[in-house]
Formats: structure tokens, C-alpha cells, sequence
């Protein structure tokens, strides 16, 4: 089994001297190929933070990070930017699209570059998946013309069109109503049945209990993890309830 | 609590609240220097007139004179207020020794005279009537300025020898039109050294009320009087004297305006954004239930304090810069004891920018009553209108890369921001332009043409009283000589409408030869046909196809008028006709004349002048510089100042803009980030948005010159006779030059802001 990320001894601080953060202290994570795992913790306890920092989205202070063997700090910003957009996707709480371009141009952004020459190739393709998430038909409307739920969904077609190894999300059903959370989680699911390495932050004992494995954070360190394999959803849920009110989550 | 927002508010935005500070200053530094400027102007062109006591009227005369006849004209005319001759003595300049060496400064007439009696003073600098001393001398100011001549300098003439003492201001001479230099000697001195030179008369007089000059003049010409030299009446040298500093003045305030207007563009940018900004802290003041009344109050106290400090730091630093600006004006004209009206214009200068910013900010804050305090706190965003936009496809395009693209969508979804700088980069494009194609148009040799004179490079004036028939057969045999025309000026009888009849100066000669500019029809080519100067047909309201009967050997004949031309020669009141007349006498002779090639035109000149000892011959070029050389050092020092300004503000807007810009992107910036767009896509982004405004505004900048600014200059020009003028522009420069430096400007302006992306952190704007 390969290991796909490879975060060592990674410390990350916010601010100058007097009001430092250490968001991130010493934390060392690995994540095999095809896994699904899901981050839990209070808030403030560095998730988000380390979400960044294993994805290259931020500068860290000390640590090195890999993915798939590749060192990720030690490139310059156009090859990290490329590797990225090859390689990850991203799902972030508030879906971030540009307001001036309509659902299907930003769904198909990122790709643009890279399907100069077969642009109906790329836009059949964001239409498939349009199709498999529950959105088809609402590729020309505004990003203001369209419920929370769909735009996550759109976030979520941008974040795999080009099938990149690893999807991570930031908390990427937290403004959705339980109903649309099962769906999008859906689609998680079989992404990774399919063999995408998923790494999810998350709030919610019902996403978590999807997940193959569960990472908890305190002050910007590990604190524990729960393993699951032939688990029940009741079990899984019961584990996770146990320990998010140890944690005072 | 109110003033505690307040503070921690102006610490917590320090840029963008200096950057409203600086921009109140300026524009209240500029309106209140305009103010000290302008009263300053007006005071000292008065004081200075009347402490000289310009003549109303005056007419130069070469050759003999009969002055009592002279005399009983002036005392039986009712107009007449004052009457004084004064002789000039035209000295050549090779005759003037400067320290020992021969003065060279010959494209002006240079010439010695002593003081006036009664009106016309040669004044000093203090604007006091000098008297000269024996064996001392008085400058031309030009002379002073320019650095030819310098106090204490020793000038020999005729081998008497004098030291300089002082610069003199000469109302009528300085107007230049003349193209004479009048240096001022004692009488006695001007005795001894009349040998030398030419003596020439000037016939000026005094009215008693300016307004009937017009039939003043008809009475000079009808009383058949010494009229061999240039007649020059006073409104051309109020008009002139003004000008050469009016026009700097005019196009300095001019920038002045347009930049108080870019500043208000920029108070208004940058208090949008701000209050943009605060939208989410005024959400949450109006959700707690504070009244916006009060809300209002928070922020007009923080920008009253502003505009306060800015209006007063601005009158501070007029009236500390004011000298500079008064400088040419002093020198010209002289102190005028205006202070204390500067000072208060000045105030009202700056007051007013105060009033404007407040009522300004005022109308502003009126919007936050639209805001529901839900939308403030949940969006925070107020997109210019992105809603009502409409959309162009990504998917649907395929000339331009993604990033062009993105760029243009920038400039679409930001429009009226945009639009704000590009109305700024069109203001800084035609205050570049503007004074330069004055310049240009002005130092073209398409000008002379303007000036009523043809364009030849040489132009001779004979008296009519010289015995010339060899002249024609001369001019064809002189090898120097090119091409020639020669010109009989003569005066006519005409019927005015009402059967009064009134008298006309002439030019007869084939006008198709050395045209001078029509600024409707043509040249006379037949016997019935004439053209009237632009002058003399507003003046007799008359237009082109009207007929003027002319007395013609006591006979009446009518001539039909072919064209209007611009003319400033003789007062600007001109006619021309091509029929031919033997038996009315010529008052003088003029030919215009082109040398062959490798002719020194200043030797040439000389050796005509040797030939027809009674002739006045002028390099034209030398002509149009002595008429206009000072007024076009002057259009060049705004025009070079105006290139300085509009680069420094260009370069100063876009700094700001893009940085409004990207701070307000910031958003779009981190989704683009996020999803693998590096710092070098996005800077791309925006540079395709600011290279392509510029080069439209520039493009809209110089088709706002070619019309509202040709419109200005013109409307200016006309004043001085010269009618329909036309830019005659420098196309390296309007072209080529403007354009680069305004397009690198921009480039640099948002290469530097544009770094500021690469700094910008995800994790800031994108959280989970
Ligand atoms: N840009 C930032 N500047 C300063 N401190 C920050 C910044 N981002 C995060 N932090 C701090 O780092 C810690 C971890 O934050 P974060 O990773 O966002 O926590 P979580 O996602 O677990 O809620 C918190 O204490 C937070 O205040
Ligand atoms: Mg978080």
C-alpha cells in the first residue's frame, strides 16, 4: 500500500512575537491511497489549518510534506499551482465561485488550460458529472440562481472533473440541510469505491461515520484515531458520540 | 463611543484615509493656487497698464512726416484725448556692441528711444517711469529674462558708450506684434547717436473713449495721413501682453480643474470601497438598533476631520507655493499690492472644495438608508451589478486565453470602478496632449499662414513713394532669389451700407501665389472679386458672396467677396483684391519671396536691405517668433509641466485603482488560488484589464483634444483674429510618445500594485 501523503513533524504559527498562534504543532499524518478519512476536533483546533498545510494552500514553518513521493514545499509556486490542479481537488464550506461566469464555466475553470484544444471534450465531461450529482439543466444560470445545496454540488463536479487523486473538503456539508448532506456524501462514497483518497474535515458524526478512518485534533496536535472496518452505522455513530463529548466537541 | 469608532477606525485604515487626506489637499491646493494666480494676473495687468498708459492707437511710420498736419488732426478730432510722436531709432544689431562684441540677437528690430512725455512710459520693474541719466541705458525685458544682456553690461553705439541700469517693461513693444525692442537712452544721448540708424515715428494716440476706436480709425485712414508701418491698437496689447502669461495661466488652470475633478473621482472611489468595506459594521450598528442619524454622524465627523485638515494643509501649501507660480507674472508685469484679495479668493478656494466634500459625503451616507441591516451582515459584498449582468461564456470563446478572458470579465463585473479610472486615464491623456498640440500648431510653419502673412521665407516692405518699376526685373535676375510675388497695398474709398463712405487698405497681387488661409472661399483670382480679412468682415458684417463697392478712380464698382482669410498684420482689418489699378498710388510695396537652396536667408536679407535702403525686410520665421516666441516658451514650459503631471497621476491612479482592485478581488483571487491559478495568471488577468483601458482612454483622450480641446485653443486664438484654427499636430509625439509613456505608466503602475497577489494567503479569505 502506498503512501499518498506524507506530512512530517509539520508546526505552522499565526502572527508576530506577542500574539502567536501555533496552529499546528509537530503533527505528523499519513494517508494510504484510496483511504477516507475524516478530521474532527473543537474549533480552533487546527484542522482547517492542516487541511491547507498538507495541500500546499499555505506556507508551513517547519515539516515537509509529500504527495505521492513528491515533496511539495520544495517547488516553485508555478509547479505547485500545476501539480494542485492536477492532482487535488478541493471543497471548501462556502462554495467559492466566481460570481461573473455561470455554473458550467466555473465548474470548468480550473481544467480550461488544459483542455485548450478539446473544450467540447471537457464540457461533455462536466456535463456527465452534472448529471451523476443530481444537477443537470442548471449549467447556464448564475452562481446567485441556484440553492446552497446545488452550488455544493457544483463545487464538488469543479473539484473532480479532471479525476484528481485526492479530493479534500473542508467542512463540505456544513451549510446544508441533512437531506442534501446524505447525497453529496453519496458521491463521496462511490468516488472513493472508485479509487479516490478522500480527506474530509468535518463536524458531523454522521459524515465521520462514513469515513475509514477518523483523526481527532486538540490544540493543534493529534490527539487520538478511530479505526473502522466492518463496523455497523449505529456502532460507528456510538464511537464517534463517545468521543467527540470527550473531546467537548 | 462615537469617537472611539472614530479613532480606532482612522487607525485601522490608515492608507486608504491618507490616501482621501491627500487628495482633498491637492485639490484644495490647486483651486486656491488658481484663485492667487488669477486675482494676481488681473491686478498686475491693470496696475501695469494703467501706469504705462499704452496708447490706444498706434501707428508706426517710416520715411517723412509732416507733423502739423499730424498736429491739427489730432486737435480737431473728437477722440481724441492725448497725441504724442515719439521717434524710434532702428539700429542694426551688428551696430550694437555688447562688452565689445557685436549683439545677436537680429530677428527683432531693435531700436533706441527716450522717454514719453505724456503717456506710453517705458516703466521699470517697480512700475515707475524711468528717466535715464546721461550715458545709461534700459534694457528690453526679454533681453533681462533671456539672459542677451545683463546689469552693468557696457553697450556701445555710434561709439558712445552706456551701462546698462535696468530692465524696462514696455506695455506696447513687449505685445511684440511690433517686433521691435525699444531700448531707452537720455535725450541728449539720442541726439548723438541718431546717425547710426534709421529713424522711425510712432503716432500714438491717446482716446478718450476706447470704444470709438473703431471710427477713430476710419477718421485716421479717411485724413490720408502717414500710414508707411504696422497700425496697432490697444485691445492687441492688452490682448497680447496678456497672453503670453494668460495662455500659461489658461492651460495651467485648465490641468488645475481637471485634476480637482480627478481628485473627486478619487474621494468618491475610495469612500465607495471604504464604506463597502464597513458594510457589515454598519449592518450591525443599524441591527443593534442605532438610529441612522447617528450612524451618519459616525462617519461625517471622520470626514470632516479629513477634508477639514486636507483644505487647510492645501491653503497652507498655496500660499507658500504661490511664489513659484508668480514669479513670470511679477517680472512681467510687476507687484500690484493684490494680496490681500489672493488671499481671500484663495480661501474661497479652498472653502469651497470643504463645502463640496461634505455635501458630497453627505449625498453619499443618504444611501445606507436603502441597506437592510440582514443583507449588510450576510453578504457584506456590494458588487457593482453583477446581477444585471450579462453573461459572456468562457466555454463560447475562442480567440482569447483564459486569462485575457477572466481579465475582461474583471473589467465587466467592476464596471463602474472601471469606468471611473478610465474616465481619469482619458483626463490624463488629454491634459498631456492638449498644450503640446498647441505648441505644436503654434511653431508650425502652416501657422504664418494664420497670421495673414504668406508662406515664403522672406517677406520685403518698400515705401510706395520709391520709384520701383525696376523691382519685378531685379527680383528675376537676383540669382538667390526662387520664387516672388510683389504686392501693391493701397488705400480705397468703399460704400458702407448706409452710403457713408469709409476707406480700405488694400493688398493687390496674385494671391494664389503665397496663400494665407482661407477660412472660407478662396483668394480673389478676378477683377471683380476680393476677400476681406476675418477681422474686417465681422467687422462690416459682411460674408462670403456679398458684394463691397469700392471707389475705384471715382468710379463705383462692386466686388463680390470670394473669401474670409485670418489675418493679425495692420490690426487684422485687411483686404485683398487681384485686379489691377495704374493710377492709384501705392502706399508701399511688399513681395514675398523664396530663396534657392544654400542661400543664408539672414545674408540675403542684408544685401536686400543694401539694395533698397528704403525697405524693411523680414525672415518670416524670425517674424513669427518675434510675434509669438514668447507665448510659445511659454505653452512649452505647461506643455513639458503637463507631460510630468499626467504621467505622475497616471502612475499614482493606477497604483491606487488596481490596489482597490485587488483588496476588493481578494475573494476571487483566493477561489482562482485555490483552484491553480498561480500569481503570474492573475497578474496577467489584470494587466490585460488596465492595458486595454489605457489604450482606449488614450484613443478617447486624443478625440477629446481633436474636438473640445481644438474648441478651447480655437475659441482663444480667435480672439486674436486668427479664425477656424486647426491643430497641426506633432504625430511622433501624439502618436508614438503619449501613447508609450501613458501604456508603461500603467504596465509598471500595475506590475508593482499586482505583486501584492503573490503575498495574499488562502487561508485568509477561504475559511472553513
Ligand atoms: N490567518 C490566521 N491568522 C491568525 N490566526 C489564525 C489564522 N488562521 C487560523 N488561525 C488560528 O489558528 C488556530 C487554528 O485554526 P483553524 O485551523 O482554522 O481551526 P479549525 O479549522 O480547527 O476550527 C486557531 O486558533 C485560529 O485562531
Ligand atoms: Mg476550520
Amino acid at each position: 500500500m502506498t503512501r499518498i501523503i506524507e506530512a512530517q513533524k509539520i508546526t505552522k504559527i499565526f502572527g508576530q512575537e506577542k500574539n502567536q498562534t501555533i496552529a499546528l504543532n509537530d503533527v505528523s499524518i499519513f494517508i494510504t491511497a484510496n483511504e477516507f478519512v475524516c478530521v474532527m476536533g473543537p474549533s480552533g483546533s487546527g484542522k482547517s489549518t492542516l487541511l491547507f498545510a498538507v495541500s500546499g494552500m499555505d506556507m508551513i514553518d517547519k515539516g515537509s510534506v509529500s504527495i505521492n513521493g513528491v515533496p511539495l514545499y520544495d517547488m516553485d509556486e508555478q509547479k505547485l499551482a500545476d501539480f494542485r490542479r492536477k492532482k487535488m481537488g478541493f471543497v471548501f464550506q462556502n462554495p467559492t465561485m466566481l460570481p461573473s461566469l455561470d455554473i458550467l464555466d466555473n465548474i470548468m475553470l480550473p481544467s480550461y488550460e488544459d483542455y485548450k484544444k478539446d473544450k467540447s471534450k471537457l464540457s461533455q465531461m462536466a456535463l456527465k458529472l452534472m448529471k451523476l450529482t443530481g444537477i443537470e439543466g442548471i449549467e447556464n444560470r448564475k452562481i446567485t440562481e441556484v440553492s446552497g445545496g446545488q452550488l455544493q454540488r457544483a463545487s464538488i463536479c469543479r473539484a473532480i472533473l479532471h479525476n484528481p487523486d485526492i479530493l479534500f473538503g473542508d467542512e463540505p456539508t456544513g451549510a446544508l440541510n441533512s437531506k442534501s448532506s446524505e447525497e453529496i456524501l453519496d458521491i463521496f462514497e462511490q468516488l472513493n469505491k472508485k479509487g479516490m483518497t478522500i480527506l474530509l474535515v468535518t463536524h458531523d458524526p454522521k459524515v465521520a461515520a462514513r469515513a475509514g478512518r477518523i483523526i481527532f485534533m486538540k490544540d493543534g496536535a493529534l490527539e487520538s484515531e478511530l479505526n473502522f472496518e466492518n463496523e455497523n452505522q449505529h456502532t460507528r455513530l456510538d464511537l464517534i458520540n463517545q468521543k467527540m463529548s470527550e473531546l467537548g466537541i | 463611543m462615537f469617537t472611539k469608532i472614530i479613532r480606532n477606525d482612522l487607525k485601522g485604515s490608515k492608507l486608504i484615509s491618507f490616501t482621501i487626506f491627500s487628495f482633498i489637499l491637492f485639490a484644495s491646493f490647486l483651486l486656491s493656487t488658481v484663485g492667487i494666480v488669477a486675482v494676481n494676473l488681473s491686478a498686475s495687468v491693470n496696475l501695469f497698464a494703467e501706469n504705462a498708459k499704452a496708447p490706444h492707437f498706434l501707428q508706426m511710420h517710416m520715411g517723412n512726416f509732416d507733423s502739423e498736419s499730424m498736429l491739427s488732426f489730432a486737435q480737431n478730432n473728437k477722440h481724441v484725448q492725448d497725441y504724442q510722436t515719439m521717434p524710434f531709432l532702428n539700429v542694426d544689431a551688428s551696430d550694437i556692441l555688447v562688452n565689445g562684441i557685436r549683439f545677436s540677437e537680429n530677428s527683432q528690430d531693435n531700436g533706441f528711444s527716450y522717454q514719453s512725455e505724456n503717456f506710453d512710459f517705458l516703466l521699470d520693474l517697480d512700475n515707475r517711469i524711468i528717466y535715464p541719466k546721461e550715458s545709461e541705458i534700459y534694457i528690453p525685458l526679454v533681453y533681462y529674462i533671456n539672459g542677451n544682456l545683463k546689469i552693468g553690461d557696457n553697450i556701445t553705439v555710434s561709439n558712445r558708450d552706456f551701462t546698462v541700469k535696468g530692465a524696462i517693461r514696455d506695455a506696447q513693444m513687449s505685445s511684440m506684434l511690433s517686433s521691435s525692442k525699444r531700448f531707452l537712452i537720455h535725450p541728449n544721448d539720442y541726439e548723438k547717436i541718431k546717425s547710426i540708424g534709421r529713424e522711425e515715428f510712432l503716432i500714438e494716440f491717446l482716446l478718450n473713449d476706447l470704444s470709438s476706436i473703431n471710427m477713430f480709425q476710419a477718421d485716421y485712414s479717411n485724413a490720408n495721413l502717414e500710414s508707411n508701418g504696422p497700425t496697432i491698437t490697444y485691445s492687441i496689447i492688452r490682448l497680447m501682453n496678456a497672453l503670453t502669461d494668460g495662455i500659461m495661466i489658461a492651460i495651467l488652470s485648465l490641468i488645475a480643474i481637471l485634476i480637482v475633478i480627478v481628485s473627486f473621482l478619487c474621494i468618491r472611489l475610495t469612500l465607495t470601497a471604504k464604506i463597502e468595506d464597513e458594510y457589515k459594521t454598519i449592518g450591525v450598528l443599524k441591527a443593534i438598533g442605532i438610529r441612522l442619524s447617528n450612524i451618519k454622524k459616525i462617519y461625517q465627523a471622520k470626514y470632516t476631520l479629513l477634508s477639514f485638515l486636507g483644505c487647510v494643509f492645501g491653503l497652507i501649501l498655496s500660499f507658500v507655493f504661490s511664489g513659484f507660480f508668480l514669479q513670470n507674472i511679477r517680472m512681467f508685469f510687476g507687484e500690484n499690492g493684490a494680496a490681500l484679495p489672493a488671499a481671500i479668493s484663495a480661501i474661497i478656494g479652498a472653502m469651497f472644495i470643504f463645502l463640496i466634500v461634505m455635501f458630497y459625503i453627505s449625498r453619499f451616507l443618504n444611501r445606507l438608508k436603502k441597506m437592510s441591516p440582514a443583507s449588510a451582515i450576510n453578504t457584506g459584498i456590494v458588487s457593482d451589478s453583477a446581477s444585471k449582468l450579462k453573461y459572456f461564456k468562457l466555454r463560447k470563446q475562442k480567440l482569447l486565453s483564459t486569462d485575457s478572458f477572466l481579465g475582461l470579465n474583471l473589467i465587466l463585473t467592476r464596471k463602474k470602478t472601471y469606468l471611473t479610472f478610465v474616465i481619469i486615464l482619458i483626463i490624463a491623456s488629454f491634459v498631456m496632449i492638449l498644450p503640446n498640440n498647441i505648441y505644436s500648431s503654434l511653431a508650425s510653419d502652416k501657422f504664418i499662414t494664420y497670421m495673414g502673412l504668406g508662406n515664403g521665407q522672406a517677406m520685403m516692405i518698400l515705401p510706395g513713394s520709391d520709384q520701383l518699376n525696376d523691382l519685378d526685373t531685379y527680383l528675376k535676375n537676383d540669382q538667390d532669389v526662387g520664387d516672388y510675388a510683389i504686392y501693391d497695398n493701397k488705400s480705397y474709398e468703399f460704400m458702407l451700407d448706409d452710403n457713408t463712405v469709409s476707406k480700405m487698405w488694400l493688398t493687390l497681387g496674385n494671391h494664389d501665389q503665397f496663400p494665407v488661409l482661407y477660412t472660407t472661399g478662396h483668394a480673389p483670382q478676378h477683377d471683380n472679386e476680393i476677400a476681406l480679412s476675418y477681422l474686417n468682415a465681422s467687422g462690416l458684417e459682411k460674408e462670403i458672396g456679398d458684394t463691397l463697392s469700392l471707389i475705384i478712380n471715382r468710379q463705383r464698382i462692386d466686388l463680390v467677396i470670394t473669401g474670409i482669410y485670418s489675418d493679425i498684420t495692420n490690426g487684422g482689418k485687411t483686404a485683398r483684391a487681384a485686379f489691377s489699378d495704374a493710377v492709384t498710388p501705392s502706399l508701399s510695396k511688399s513681395v514675398l519671396m523664396n530663396f534657392k537652396q544654400d542661400i543664408s536667408v539672414n545674408e540675403k536679407i542684408k544685401s536686400l536691405e543694401q539694395v533698397y535702403p528704403n525697405a524693411k525686410v523680414y525672415h518670416i520665421e524670425s517674424y513669427r517668433d518675434a510675434v509669438f516666441g514668447s507665448t510659445l516658451n511659454s505653452i512649452r514650459t505647461s506643455g513639458i509641466t503637463a507631460i510630468i503631471l499626467s504621467i505622475g497621476l497616471t502612475f499614482l491612479i493606477t497604483l491606487l485603482f488596481i490596489n482597490m482592485l485587488v483588496v476588493k478581488d481578494r475573494q476571487n483571487i483566493s477561489i482562482l488560488k485555490s483552484v491553480g491559478f498561480t500569481y503570474k495568471n492573475l497578474r496577467k488577468q489584470y494587466m490585460t484589464g488596465s492595458l486595454l483601458l489605457v489604450i482606449v482612454s488614450m484613443i478617447l483622450g486624443m478625440l477629446l483634444v481633436s474636438t473640445l480641446g481644438q474648441a478651447i485653443a480655437g475659441s482663444f486664438i480667435q480672439t486674436m483674429g486668427i479664425a477656424n484654427f486647426k491643430f497641426d499636430i506633432n504625430k511622433l509625439f501624439v502618436l508614438f510618445i503619449a501613447p508609450i509613456c501613458m501604456v508603461t505608466t500603467v504596465y509598471i503602475g500595475t506590475g508593482l500594485t499586482t505583486r501584492s497577489i503573490k503575498e495574499m494567503k488562502l487561508s485568509d479569505y477561504i475559511r472553513g
